[in-house]
């Protein structure tokens, strides 16, 4: 299924293990980096985007206090804000997706090219498609006397010192996940945000999940969480997305006149949004309710006076 | 509130969901090796190693060889009046995993290697293990086991080879071959044991002491026995190579072959059968080591060595297509699918009046359970019996 994606990169792993004078742990670490940051821009575009809806938040919560009880015109105003502020509630899981093969074809290239097992080692001919490398098959799985084809609750009773991979895994994730979260907002009722304070639940949750794969893989797996981790941290400081504040437990740096600039902003925005709200016409009652109805009868033609029609776009003529 | 917390939780196990079978589906498969087969008595009954179990199989029916005791009667079992099955089980051996296929080992007695570090004696009359704790090997056992009529020889996966005695079962000594070890059963003759390592070297090495007399390296990872055959060895590797050496490590020859070569040659009337992972089988003329001819099969990679008959040549592919060559021009004479994948060596059972069998049968192992034994008639390709009886 991921052929087209894991034989690239076993190559380039296998490549990168040459040059690195047969170095396994040198050639995953330099492997992750360049992954890193083909992947950058698009790691960007999803912290922009989840950065922005999490920015919205009060605005968000403000209109839906506003037209508590009227769903259809929150999901209005919630969409011309989105228009407002430029931003495509979509934009923070495009890139997602788009990463998702390539993380899983990174897993499975560097799972494959230690081929620890026959299995794994038949599965992978055919895979290198520059001629010479095979020479190479199977790589040196042995780093500072730490077979790293194995899980590290395998190795755990002989080679204790193994367990600092799953450990360091998990501070990292932790550590990244940490930092990439916004400053805390507050709802109407100065309460915490309950949707805010799960995605905070998460960055608990991920480490120790991400530290139990860690125990369970191989540790060639954990080099890899580890320097993805510390590369994606050193990303986010460089480009100042990194919360450092938050992570040491500072409030946001906002200075009383910010505050009073971005709440006067803020009541701009609202004013703009329920302007453009209000001046739409109203679906007639039972718009939504009325197409449904007719949805529900096949035969059924909608009146061109129905409202549903009306607001779809005039065909060009 | 609570509605909304359920829902992500709901998009955050759907999402470790899609992981999990993304994950799953890259390639890398769970198991380690696959079924290793052995013929075993003149009742030629099967013997096959994989994952937890080992079990013999009776070649007339394609069903369990019935228990029986040293008197040759079969066993009941006490409370449903039905004869007992051969059947061991490592699960009840803490976990115990088996790709080494039994060997004989006293009246009534089988050894076999465990990949689970042990060497283990197996009461032939009983199915059941003697020594449950075993005999410590040096590291995991993914190959079969040789002997001869002094010492047994056990290949390890990440070692070498351990060489043990063969009354007492001490260890007499062990070569060493860095981390990569040997995959693939060594051979002996003549007091020297020959075998085959993933560093790239293939080794002969003094049966009695261990001591290296020669090793020479094929420029790639050796996961497939050598070949002895009329005074010289020949060996393939992932370097696409096959060579021919003297019985003092001396290159005499070196083909190029299209893939990586992971099986053994097989020698049979002055050639030498061939194949290797890009699908190509090669017969080769031993004497001027040139190759007679070459085919590529329709059936993809082909991982065991070919089994060669008086008419054909027989060989089991990636894609579970097994197809029977003509053996003076390597033309396929008929194919049949087993629609798993075929990556354990073939085996010949020879026709047997005693055993009712009036014709040869090729019998091809899948690593698929449910697919682990198929029977075709040597001759005809004619489909004999299946194990599990489908």
């Amino acid at each position: 299924m991921w052929d087209f994606i894991i034989n690239p990169f076993v190559t380039v792993l296998t490549l990168l293990y040459s040059l690195f004078g047969n170095d396994v742990v040198l050639a995953i670490t330099a492997f992750t980096v360049v992954i890193r940051l083909a992947t950058s821009p698009l790691v960007l575009q999803q912290q922009r985007s989840t950065n922005a809806m999490q920015e919205l938040k009060p605005e968000l919560d403000r209109l839906k206090e506003k037209y508590k009880g009227d769903r259809e015109k929150f999901a209005q105003a919630q969409m011309e804000l989105y228009r407002a502020k430029g931003i495509n509630p979509m934009g923070g899981c495009l890139p997602l997706l788009v990463q998702l093969p390539i993380i899983f074809g990174l897993y499975g290239a560097i799972l494959m090219a230690m081929g620890a097992t026959p299995f794994q080692v038949i599965d992978l001919s055919g895979r290198l498609l520059i001629p010479g490398l095979d020479n190479l098959v199977p790589l040196n799985k042995i780093w500072l006397g730490i077979d790293i084809t194995q899980a590290p609750q395998l190795l755990m009773n002989t080679q204790p010192i193994v367990l600092i991979l799953p450990v360091l895994v998990m501070v990292t994730t932790w550590l990244q996940s940490k930092l990439t979260l916004p400053a805390p907002t507050k709802n109407g009722t100065g309460t915490p945000n309950p949707a805010e304070q799960m995605t905070r639940s998460m960055t608990t949750f991920l480490p120790i999940m991400y530290g139990f794969f860690a125990l369970s893989f191989s540790v060639g797996l954990s080099i890899y969480f580890i320097v993805s981790n510390v590369v994606g941290i050193i990303q986010y400081t460089l480009l100042g997305k990194a919360n450092w504040r938050g992570l040491l437990g500072l409030p946001p740096k906002v200075t009383a006149a910010q505050a009073a600039a971005n709440r006067q902003a803020s009541d701009e925005l609202i004013k703009r949004v329920v302007d453009a709200v209000e001046s739409k016409p109203k679906r007639a009652q039972g718009g939504l309710a009325a197409q449904s109805a007719l949805s529900a009868r096949p035969n059924a033609k909608v009146p061109s006076s129905s409202p549903v029609q009306q607001n779809k776009p005039k065909k060009k003529k | 509130m609570r509605r909304f917390n359920l829902r992500r939780f709901a998009m955050f196990a759907a999402l470790l969901l899609v992981l999990a079978v993304a994950t799953g589906c890259v390639g890398t498969r769970i198991g380690v090796s696959w079924p290793s087969l052995r013929t075993i008595g003149d009742a030629q009954q099967i013997l096959v190693s994989y994952n937890e179990m080992i079990l013999k199989i009776d070649p007339r029916t394609g069903s369990l060889a019935e228990l029986r005791d040293s008197a040759g009667q079969t066993r009941f079992d006490p409370e449903t009046g039905q004869a007992r099955l051969w059947r061991v089980d490592g699960r009840q051996i803490e976990n115990a995993q088996f790709f080494s296929a039994p060997i004989e080992y006293t009246d009534n007695r089988l050894l076999v290697a465990s990949a689970a570090l042990r060497l283990l004696l197996v009461d032939d009359t009983a199915a059941r293990v003697e020594n449950p704790s075993g005999l410590p090997l040096a590291g995991v056992v993914v190959a079969d086991v040789t002997f001869d009529d002094e010492r047994v020889y056990v290949p390890l996966s990440e070692q070498g080879v351990q060489a043990f005695d063969l009354e007492t079962l001490e260890q007499v000594w062990m070569v060493s071959t860095g981390n990569s070890g040997v995959w693939s059963k060594p051979i002996v003759a003549d007091g020297v044991v020959y075998f085959s390592s993933m560093n790239h070297n293939v080794y002969a090495v003094d049966a009695a002491t261990g001591d290296t007399l020669w090793s020479y390296n094929l420029g790639g990872a050796a996961a497939g026995s050598p070949t002895l055959y009329e005074g010289y060895l020949y060996a393939g590797s992932f370097a696409r190579k096959l060579v021919k050496l003297d019985l003092s490590g001396t290159l005499v020859g070196e083909l190029e072959m299209d893939n990586w070569v992971w099986s053994a040659p097989t020698a049979a009337d002055g050639k030498l059968y061939v194949t290797d992972l890009g699908g190509s089988v090669y017969a080769i003329d031993a004497d001027s080591f040139s190759i007679d001819w070459q085919v590529k099969g329709s059936g993809g990679g082909i991982r065991a060595a070919p089994l060669v008959t008086d008419e054909y040549v027989v060989v089991g592919s990636r894609t579970g297509l097994v197809e029977w060559l003509n053996r003076s021009n390597g033309t396929e004479v008929f194919e049949r699918n087993v629609e798993a994948e075929i990556l354990s060596e073939l085996l010949l059972i020879e026709p047997s009046e005693t055993l009712n069998l009036p014709e040869p049968l090729v019998i091809v192992s899948t690593v698929d359970p449910a697919r682990l034994l198929i029977a075709f008639t040597a001759t005809q390709g004619g489909r004999q019996w299946v194990y599990p009886p489908q």
